[in-house]
């Protein structure tokens, strides 16, 4: 589970990007961040991730103290898959490779049985050994999706994943995303600026405005 | 404005009268540039000819020039593989200097990158000596042979191989970091991701190293090593052929010119991710002990580096008043050097703003204009001296040969491509739609250059002035065989006096140039930092 308690950021030319935002979101539940731009969903996403230190409030990743204004846990110590606004593959590794980057301990065949289930899953079969250069926009947002999914983390943070995917491809990613979370009993932390697609994949939806979450409640 | 519009090449974009300037300066490229390598090429094919083709074996190493071939590029390779490596550690450590003041340190650490390396052979040899003779090490007591000319070269080039490695660090994506982050431990993520991206401008840095050591003969000279530079040199000085010498040098220009192609493909990759748009601070990655160990080594030498020079210059200085009379024995010297300097810049940094928009484009005339651009880094010192001379030793050009303006041509050869490549750093970082704006509303051609373009290009031509500068008034490989009977410079003056050993005199005029050195410096990084073209600002806007 994931539990953030007052959690606030600023940075120096500025309002608050994040300002004594509360929330928790226990193992196997799913929430989705809703707001306009500029309102401090991305700044909440890399705060839970460990990327960038907190002001004051904490962050709870599994019952542990991850993050406070004092001491932050190493984001690959949070057992965390997370999707980036831009897709973010490295560009002088092959789509494959970026997938497996952050899976540990699998022997080979597994290693590529484990790829070829997630090209399979995102639908881009028989294209691991492409570089990012030779993708499509859409191709590599879903790269991006199923390296995060590849080491089948507990907790998942993604901001604004489907973006630019056509809504057919976009409601199968979310059924993907649900039928992962399921079988991982992972968490799910879903930005979005898009109202239907949060209504989708979450159970609980925040409404963040200027750095606050002035409501939150589940799925209508 | 969209990525398309973004990508048209400057050419496009040209206005009549400015298209004339514009093919006139990469025209005064090629001849000031290529022009010295082409008599050359001309000269020495009519010598072999008339030889019948005897002359053709002086090109092929054999015996002791193929040892002594091969003992050079050893050197070279040796110092490339040394500061390379140190400089990727001490990049490693600036990469993450990115809050107050030390945002501003880690590129002055920079400072000394143009300094002549026979002004870092005298500091280290008078400081090694010092050293030795204080602890008694009387066997130790001189800093020569290769060992002692691997060392000085090695702390030349270092403040280049860190420059290059930091500006590949600075070019990575901070995004790309962060993905690797969530997955791994920084330090794979550093070895795996960082290191891989910066790895064009690394090897671009590792093959100037190289390159500049193997066409390097002052430091060997003075270390009492022989090189082939050096002895490209000797056979000109002995037989006054421009071809013997030319023949002579095809070795190395061989190996140089092969380096030179090898460095095509990072810098292409190096040119299409340009760190100078970069806008994130660098993350801040923990690493594994042993490498922090290592970054904090490799800090001490780049201190070292640093420090030595200066100390060991003020205290053979001994106090101001030998300074003055230094600089008072030498004045018409640095006012020759100064002026050659000028008349380098003045023609430098308009030619090379002409060649950085090729440079800017995509496609084949892109990558000829590249290779054009960096093709002639590779070039010996000398040879483009004996180059210039076999251009314009001609009765029509007498006038101009005889007169200061000959140095000028010598080091204009060598560093106008170093003005180019920092022009196209300046043109890269243009927002192309301020100029598409003012081409919309323009009521003049003249009036938008001035107005717009000129004001916008300001920074780049200024930092491009201040670096050929310094890179002009420490230039000695060429300058020593073209400066007219009776002249001298500052380099000739310094060099002279280094063979009779280090004195206060000369320890004062070394501390006259490492002074110009680093004022120009500073103030190109003053300007390209004000700019934030290499990436001095250190703050961070929210995001959404």
């Amino acid at each position: 589970m994931i539990a953030v308690h007052q959690l606030t950021k600023h940075f120096p030319e500025g309002p608050n990007a994040v300002d004594h935002v509360s929330f928790d979101i226990p193992a196997g539940s799913s929430v989705a961040v809703l707001g306009p731009s500029g309102c401090g969903k991305t700044t909440m996403l890399r705060l839970i991730a460990g990327l960038e230190k907190p002001d004051d409030g904490i962050v709870l990743v599994d019952g542990r103290r991850a993050s406070d204004p004092s001491w932050v846990l190493p984001p690959h110590l949070r057992d965390i898959g997370m999707v980036f606004q831009t897709p973010a593959l490295w560009p002088h590794l092959t789509v494959e490779q970026n997938i497996l980057f952050g899976v540990h301990g699998l022997r080979r065949r597994e290693a590529r049985r484990r790829t070829g289930e997630l090209l399979e899953m995102i639908e881009l079969e028989g294209m691991g050994n492409r570089y990012p250069s030779q993708l499509s926009g859409g191709q590599s947002r879903r790269v991006a999706l199923a390296r995060a999914l590849a080491p089948r983390p507990r907790h998942l943070l993604l901001d604004e994943p489907l973006t630019s995917l056509d809504r057919g491809l976009k409601w199968r990613m979310l059924s993907v995303i649900g039928s992962e979370l399921k079988r991982e009993a992972a968490c799910l932390l879903y930005v979005t600026h898009d109202a239907e697609e949060a209504e989708r994949v979450s159970m609980r939806v925040l409404q963040m405005e200027s750095g606050r979450i002035p409501e939150q409640g589940p799925v209508s | 404005m969209n990525a398309a519009d973004r990508d048209i090449p400057m050419r496009s974009r040209h206005l009549g009268w400015s298209s004339a300037l514009h093919c006139a300066g990469l025209v005064l490229f090629l001849v000031i540039v290529y022009g010295p390598v082409g008599a050359l090429v001309v000269e020495s094919c009519r010598a072999v000819t008339r030889s019948n083709f005897d002359w053709l074996l002086l090109a092929l190493p054999s015996g002791r020039r193929a040892v002594l071939l091969i003992r050079s590029v050893g050197l070279a390779s040796g110092v490339a593989l040394s500061s390379t490596a140190i400089g990727l550690l001490v990049a490693c450590t600036l990469w993450q200097w990115r809050a107050g003041a030390r945002a501003y340190v880690r590129w002055g650490l920079l400072l000394l990158a143009p300094l002549p390396p026979y002004i870092h052979a005298l500091a280290w040899t008078s400081t090694w000596t010092a050293f030795t003779t204080l602890l008694h090490f009387q066997s130790l007591s001189s800093m020569t042979g290769w060992l002692g000319a691997w060392w000085i070269l090695t702390m030349t080039w270092l403040p280049v191989s860190t420059g290059f490695a930091l500006v590949g660090l600075e070019s990575v994506d901070v995004a790309l970091i962060e993905a690797g982050r969530v997955a791994r431990a920084d330090s794979h993520v550093f070895l795996k991701v960082a290191v891989p991206l910066a790895l064009p401008y690394i090897i671009v840095g590792g093959v100037f190293g190289f390159v500049l050591t193997l066409t390097d003969y002052s430091v060997p000279s003075l270390c009492s090593v022989n090189v082939t530079a050096l002895d490209v040199f000797a056979e000109y000085s002995a037989s006054n052929e421009p071809a013997r010498a030319f023949l002579r040098a095809l070795p190395i220009l061989t190996i140089t010119a092969l380096a030179a192609v090898l460095c095509q493909a990072p810098l292409q990759r190096a040119a299409q991710s340009p760190p100078w748009r970069r806008r994130e601070p660098s993350p801040s990655l923990a690493m594994p002990r042993w490498l922090t160990q290592l970054r904090r080594a490799a800090l001490a030498l780049m201190v070292m580096q640093i420090a030595v020079p200066l100390l060991s210059l003020l205290v053979a200085t001994g106090s101001w008043k030998s300074l003055t009379l230094s600089i008072a024995a030498a004045r018409s010297d640095i006012a020759d050097s100064a002026w050659q300097a000028i008349v380098t810049v003045a023609l430098c940094v308009p030619i090379g703003l002409a060649v950085a928009q090729e440079l800017d484009g995509h496609g084949h005339r892109a990558r000829l204009w590249l290779f054009l651009a960096t093709a002639p880094l590779a070039i010996p010192a000398p040879l483009a001296g004996i180059g210039v001379i076999t251009m314009w030793n001609r009765p029509a050009w007498i006038d101009l040969y005889g007169s200061s303006l000959a140095p000028a041509m010598a080091t204009s050869a060598r560093f106008a491509p170093f003005a180019a490549l920092i022009m196209l750093a300046q043109w890269r970082r243009l927002d192309h739609l301020l100029i598409d704006a003012a081409r919309v509303h323009q009521t003049s051609a003249l009036r938008t250059w001035l107005q717009v373009r000129l004001p916008m290009l300001a920074p780049g031509l200024a930092a491009a002035a201040c670096v050929v500068f310094a890179l002009s008034i420490g230039e000695l490989g060429a300058t020593l065989l073209v400066t007219p009977a009776g002249a001298s410079t500052l380099t000739m003056r310094i060099y002279n006096y280094l063979h009779y050993g280090a004195s206060g005199t000369v320890a004062g005029l070394c501390l006259v140039m490492t002074a110009v050195a680093i004022g120009a410096v500073g103030l190109a990084l003053a300007i390209l930092g004000g700019w934030n073209i290499i990436g001095l600002s250190t703050d961070r806007g929210g995001r959404s």
